[in-house]
């Protein structure tokens, strides 16, 4: 990445106007045509190095309880075991670990009572040997900016 | 903590927010004809929403994988009440550590502490480790790097 894209970045992720067209003034900033901007932008969403252009809501505010599990799944049970969770709408983030607890995810919901179902049937599955539910006390620092 | 209900414009925004914004010259054109209204009022409640917390952070989300951050794990930690903020200080202050948490343990898990950390190499990530330990003292630590990404998904909250 040149340096022109790695500035374009950074003012993406962590200074995107609030505005009713802020490309204009991203492309003005960068003295870029608007469209050499729109271009520039498709091709790091095609390149897969943005994901999205948008907002992060804050979850607890709006209601949502959220919590990291871990499970211990048996080495030949990992791959069924990971698909029944990443096909949750709930699950945003799961992920296979070093650890004898191996596979880890993310859980939100409205209820209490959802999240209870969801672990339900997930100890039942094969080759779960334990989960590990594992709720916030304190958050200290959220920051999905990334340091280019 | 604020936790006033919304109104239904308020969430029709924050649903819109939680997608891809169109990337057009005018992104919330469309948006607010459907709701009947201008884009400044739109605009003017986007702001407000952040102002409120509700919106967290507004812009670009970057696939770090794809940044050259290809070494990613979380490191727990054990870490004793009396030590906790000093260790969430200086974990707060690093680049590489996007996310800092407390967390409840249980009986067969005793890390209370989280770091989630992005390093361009391996090497990056247990020089981070390296220095909480030496600056805290904290030597039960246990660093999960990531041997696979099954999902990653922004989350959407259906509101």
């Amino acid at each position: 990445m040149n340096p022109k894209e790695k500035k374009l970045l950074k003012i993406l992720q962590s200074e995107f106007p609030v505005t009713i067209n802020p490309y204009r003034e991203i492309a003005r900033k960068l003295k870029l045509s608007e469209d050499e901007l729109i271009k520039k932008i498709k091709s790091f969403k095609l390149r897969g190095i943005i994901r999205r252009v948008g907002g992060s809501v804050n979850a607890k505010q709006l209601g949502f309880k959220s919590v990291l599990v871990a499970v211990q799944v048996r080495e030949d049970n990992v791959t069924k075991v990971a698909e029944f969770i990443s096909d949750s709408d709930n699950v945003s983030h799961n992920y296979l670990r070093k650890d004898e607890y191996n596979v880890w995810f993310t859980f939100s919901a409205r209820t209490i009572k959802q999240m209870n179902d969801f672990l339900s049937k997930l100890k039942r599955k094969r080759g779960v040997v334990d989960v590990l539910v594992l709720p916030q006390k304190k958050e200290f620092k959220i920051n999905a900016e990334f340091v280019l | 903590m604020k936790n006033k209900i919304l109104n239904d414009f308020q969430k029709e925004i924050l649903r819109f927010l939680q997608k891809d914004l169109p990337l057009e010259m005018s992104p919330y054109a469309a948006l607010a004809e459907k709701l009947n209204t201008d884009e400044t009022a739109i605009i003017r409640e986007i702001k407000r929403l952040k102002a409120q917390g509700y919106i967290r952070r507004f812009g670009a989300i970057l696939n770090h994988r794809k940044v050259g951050l290809n070494a990613n794990c979380m490191c727990v930690w054990n870490v004793p009440e009396q030590k906790i903020s000093k260790v969430a200080k200086l974990a707060i202050g690093k680049n590489q550590i996007s996310h800092c948490y407390l967390r409840k343990i249980s009986k067969k898990w005793s890390y209370n502490f989280y770091t989630m950390i992005h390093g361009r190499s391996k090497q990056e990530c247990f020089d981070v480790v390296a220095d909480l330990l030496a600056k805290t003292g904290v030597d039960d630590y246990k660093m999960l790097f990531t041997k696979k990404q099954f999902k990653k998904t922004s989350p959407e909250y259906r509101l």
